[in-house]
């Protein structure tokens, strides 16, 4: 299972893949309909979802903001 | 061709520069359309040159907005700060400013959006510059406009200590670095809260490349210059609140930053010693020499407050003609008035101009003794 961070920007999205990519959790960015929902037009990072927290946490510190969250449709 | 004009463009650019602008016009798309291949090319072309240029003047990636050249950065920042203002007030600017400061604080004033105060900068005493600057401060002053170095005789004004004053004086200050950017180590917060710099000059970067470097500090409320399309929150009518995009509408110079990336990355190892060399023998030949005056230049042992910038007439000769006539002979400088009559009016050299020789990259000592052997030769009887 897999969740969408996201981001308010390609430019957020890009610095947030290299942060998480530092603490070894890979993501891929991403754009789809559930985050144009959120952003009307925007980025997302996915990750797995059990690494969310541990992401979040390190989005925080380095004052990445994180403009919401959403599950990947299967499809 | 033996070109002495670096301060106009810096040339010859790298072969890894060269090579970095074509290899992204092959695989860059429009950046921030899309996730597939040759947009998240061109979105990683933009995000890499921020990031280098984020390390180099000590700021985050988000804070370096790309522009296409250091006016339009300058634009950027300073109409940006009037019009976010909210009411008149008062702008310091100095007596070296090129005309991409003077010409946007002109059109503000006109508008009686701002009135303008000019502090006198001295190219001998730099606390006389500093007691000047100290002096024009006045209750409703909330921005200075700083040139780092005169485009037209090279002095470099000690703009760390005008910060220190202005931050006293809860002053905003936006510096242009045009000269400067490449050639000396320059954090973002210690000489400014906005720099405005060119990729294509002394970090001889492409053409139609250049940024607006922001401080971690600084609380960009500033209005943008430009409204138009982002990639990101489509469905409103207003520009992104979101650094970088804020203040880049429409489409992105790609191939441009992708340059811009390599020329800040080789600029690392960039060795400046052989460039003072010539400078400093130039300055000294060129003193020397009769039927020639040096204007505004630095005395022995000095030098290291001018970037490799000289100013020079010939007696009884317009300083376009001598120029043109400096062409003739293969020698790439440049008359006139350099887009700064300010400075040239400061300097005395406001009805002839001057002929600037400006040093650089690629320049060697028998490029500067083939000038020096010519000037003697052709120029000075």
């Amino acid at each position: 299972m897999d969740t969408i961070i996201v981001l308010t920007s390609m430019t957020y999205a890009t610095k947030a893949q290299e942060l998480l990519k530092k603490h070894g959790i890979s993501s891929c960015i991403t754009r789809n309909s559930q985050i144009k929902q959120i952003r009307g037009c925007g980025y997302g990072l996915q990750i797995k979802a059990e690494l969310l927290p541990q992401a979040e946490e390190i989005l925080s510190e380095n004052g990445i903001k994180i403009a919401g969250k959403t599950g990947v449709k299967k499809r | 061709m033996i070109y002495f004009d670096h301060a106009a463009t810096g040339m010859p650019k790298s072969e890894g520069v060269i090579n970095a602008v074509a290899s992204a016009m092959t695989y860059c798309g429009n950046p921030g359309r899309g996730i597939y291949e040759t947009s998240a090319a061109g979105d990683r072309a933009l995000y890499n040159c921020r990031s280098a240029l984020g390390e180099m003047f000590d700021t985050e990636p988000e804070n370096c907005i790309l522009t296409k050249n250091t006016t339009e950065a300058l634009n950027i920042a300073i109409k940006g700060f009037v019009q976010s203002y909210g009411k008149k007030t008062s702008v310091i600017t100095s007596n070296y400013d090129h005309n991409s400061v003077v010409r946007i604080i002109h059109s503000l004033q006109t508008k009686n959006d701002i009135s303008v105060i000019t502090f006198e900068s001295d190219i001998c005493d730099d606390d006389i510059t500093v007691e000047n600057f100290k002096n024009a401060i006045t209750g409703d002053v909330s921005l200075a406009v700083f040139t780092h170095a005169s485009n037209v005789c090279g002095r470099v004004f000690p703009i760390k200590r005008l910060v220190k004053i202005a931050r006293e004086n809860n002053i905003t200050v936006i510096t242009d670095i045009a000269q400067t950017a490449g050639n000396m180590e320059i954090k973002v917060g210690e000489y400014g809260d906005i720099l405005c710099l060119p990729g294509h000059k002394s970090l001889y970067g492409p053409a139609g490349t250049g940024a607006m470097i922001m401080s971690k500090e600084f609380d960009s409320n500033l209005l943008p210059l430009l409204h138009g399309g982002t990639g990101i929150l489509s469905a409103s009518k207003k520009m992104p609140n979101i650094l970088p995009e804020k203040f880049e509408a429409g489409s992105m110079n790609a191939p441009g930053y992708a340059g811009l990336y390599q020329a800040v990355k080789e600029n690392k190892n960039k060795n400046i010693k052989l460039t003072q060399q010539i400078f400093k023998y130039l300055l000294n030949e060129l003193k020397n020499m009769k039927n020639i005056t040096v204007i505004g230049a630095p005395e022995a042992g000095e030098e290291d407050k001018w970037m490799p910038i000289i100013l020079v007439n010939f007696w009884g000769k317009n300083s376009e003609e001598a120029a043109q006539m400096l062409a003739a002979e293969n020698f790439a400088v440049r008359g006139g008035l350099h887009c700064a009559p300010q400075a040239h009016k400061s300097l005395g050299t406001i009805k002839t101009g001057g002929v600037r020789i400006s040093i650089g990259r690629g320049n060697t000592m028998i490029h500067a003794k083939a000038l020096i052997d010519t000037l003697a030769c052709k120029m000075t009887r």
